[in-house]
Formats: structure tokens, sequence, C-alpha cells
């Protein structure tokens, strides 16, 4: 709940800061005709700047990843997503320690809200992710209080599979000629899980904590090509 | 618009979450349940007491009039013996219960304690004092679990 509220305060905040700035542009705009916009209006690739910035930072998880996508009248936006999900966590109340690395895949497409073509888009869009993933699981101090003994655990290579969807609203802006630079927010839902008998994995790649549902997002950085 | 980006890449980079959730209610027992021959639950009247092999505190003490109850399992062997001890003002009956198990390592969350899972595979009766017969009711023992074990008692 106070994680949902987070993101709504951020949400709202950024509306604000963008609306009054929408409209001091529209002031000072001369109108005129767009002209209409090609069905193949251009290629794109992107890297999500947050997971390559929490890897820099020594972060305890991070989702580093590329895309591509499609153009299309300005207006459709198919997209491929491609990554590498990494987590190595210690517990603060037990002695745990959590591992994975592994790829991750996400196709879907954008929607741009946005009627006048003036480098902002207000994107609405859906993925579905799919991760194949091994994860590690230690627990040193693994006794039994009541028999006695204890056998430190360690897990190697437990096998994990996981699907989700994502619903994702975001913003972009033209930074500089063919650079641009957006954000948004994702609402991820798992559809199918695979996981070892023992236990869940604390982070799926792709998909982050695990949980039914998640929030996400992602700060891109987008070459028009 | 690159203002409201920049604000937002700033506390994206900012936010951390950690939550502790653990189940509850996360005992591992292997839960007992008397019934009479006609397959109905009764409770023992007198004073039952639990034993495990190679123990020497009982794992359940003085139970009167219980209709279930809950033991839990070894971590690390595949078979327990317990000693089911019932006795009144002037005797006392005990039965020997062996269990064979598998032992499932089970964990949840990195903030929340690794426990045992146990798959029962066999129960058997190494004597009949007071005790008619024993069959395996529902073989996961984990949180939460029915009645693993029915335990039918002479009654007639």
């Amino acid at each position: 709940m106070a994680k949902t509220s987070r993101y709504i305060c951020i949400l709202v905040s950024l509306l604000c800061l963008c609306l009054p700035v929408s409209a001091k542009q529209s002031k000072y705009r001369v109108e005129k005709e767009m002209p209409k916009a090609r069905l193949l209006n251009g290629i794109g690739v992107g890297v999500d700047g947050v997971g390559f910035i929490m890897k820099a930072m020594s972060g305890r998880f991070a989702n580093m990843e590329v895309s591509g996508r499609l153009n299309l009248l300005e207006k459709y936006f198919p997209i491929v997503e491609l990554g590498i999900g990494e987590c190595t966590r210690e517990g603060n109340e037990q002695p745990t320690k959590f591992h994975t690395s592994a790829p991750y895949f996400r196709i879907g497409a954008d929607y741009n809200l946005t009627k006048k073509r003036n480098g902002n888009r207000f994107l609405v869009g859906l993925r579905y992710g799919v991760s194949n993933f091994k994860y590690d699981y230690a627990n040193p101090d693994f006794k039994d209080e009541v028999y006695g003994g204890a056998t430190p655990l360690e897990f190697k290579d437990l096998e994990g599979k996981a699907q989700w969807v994502e619903a994702c609203a975001g913003v972009e802006t033209k930074l500089w000629s063919f650079v641009r630079l957006g954000f948004n927010i994702r609402y991820k839902m798992n559809i199918y899980k695979k996981f070892s008998p023992h236990g869940d994995p604390w982070f799926v790649p792709g998909y982050g904590k695990f949980d039914t549902s998640t929030w996400g997002g992602s700060v891109n950085l987008m070459f028009d090509i | 618009m690159k203002k409201a980006l920049f604000i937002l890449l700033a506390s994206l980079l900012c936010w951390a979450c950690d939550d502790i959730d653990c189940t509850l209610n996360n005992t591992v027992e292997c839960k007992l349940a008397f019934y009479d021959q006609d397959g109905k639950p009764v409770g023992i009247l007198d004073t039952l007491d639990v034993y495990a092999e190679g123990l020497d505190d009982p794992l359940y003490n003085r139970a009167t009039k219980q209709t279930n109850l809950g033991i839990p399992l070894s971590y690390y062997k595949d078979r327990d013996t317990l000693q089911l001890v019932v006795y009144g003002k002037d005797y006392m009956m005990e039965d020997w219960l062996v269990i064979e198990k598998e032992n499932i390592e089970h964990f949840e969350s990195l903030n929340c304690p690794v426990k045992m899972f146990h798959t029962l595979k066999s129960v058997s009766l190494m004597s009949n004092e007071f005790i008619d017969s024993v069959t395996i009711n529902y073989p996961n023992v984990e949180y939460n679990n029915g009645e693993n074990i029915k335990i039918y008692l002479h009654t007639r």
C-alpha cells in the first residue's frame, strides 16, 4: 500500500510539473497543419539507465536492459526488451543469502496518446515477459531446535520459470536530435510460475522482487535511427 | 518535461523497499488425530505424553481431552519413532509409532527462518496396547496442514 501511494505521488507530481510546461509551449507555438506520419516512421534502440546505474553502484539487484522498437505512424510502438537480471542479497533478520543472474525477454507495444508531434510522447502499453533462470539460496545457520543437529543449507542452481504481463504508462521527450529520454511505471502481474519445491526465489529477472503482482519502472535513453 | 524526467530519475534511484513478510503461523507440526474404531473423533480422557526416541524431554506433555495434537518431526532423520504414553491414577499404557518420511527444506523469504517440511511415506505401530491402528490421512507436513495421521484407539 505504501509503495502504491509512493508511485501515485510520483506520477501526480510529475503531471503537475508537466502541465505548465506544455501550456507555456503551446502559447508561443505557431499553429500549422502537421504532415501525415509515415507507416514506418522510424526505428529506435534504447537502454534502461536504472539497471546499469544500480549495477555500477553495487545495488542489491538490477535489471540491465536494452530495447528495440518500431515507430508506426507516430502512434504505435511495437517493442522488444532484452535484459539480464541480477540479484545478490542477504537477509536482515536471518543469515540467508540469495543469488540469481539470468536473461529475460519482453515483447509488447506502446500507444502514443499525444496528438501533437512536438517531440513529447505520453505512452501507454502492455508487455509480456518471460524468464527461465536458476537461483541459489543458502542459510549457514539451519538447525533442528527440537531434535538437535545442524546442517548448513546451501542450494545451487534451483530452477525457476516465470511469465508475466505488464501494464505500462510513461512519458518521453526529445533531448537532442535523435536522442530521447523517457520513463515509465509498470504494474506487473505474474501469470505463470514454476519454482523449486524448496522455496520461491526472492527476485525474478525482469520482474523484480517476486510476488503475485509488483510495481516497477524504467528510465530509458532511446536513440532514433 | 525534461525537468520532470530528471526529478523522476532521481526518485527512482533513491527508492528502496524492504518488507518482512513471513507467514504468521510458521510452525510445522505433524497433526495426530484420535478416532474410535467407528471413525468418530475421540479425546483421550486420561493424560497423554508423547516422547521421541533419543530425546529425554517429551514432545507433548500432559495432554488431556484432546482429539488431536501437533508433534514436531526431526529435520535430518528419515524415520522417527514416537512413544505415546497414556496414564491415569492406577494404570499406564504405551504404544510405539514409527513414521517414515522425506524431509524437504523450505525457505520463504530472506528474512524468514528456514523450515523443514516433510512428506510422510508410511506409518506403523510397534505395539497395540491402546492404539488399534494408524493411517496416513494427509502426507504433507507443512504450515497449517490438516490431520496428517489418524490414530484409531481401542474403544470396545
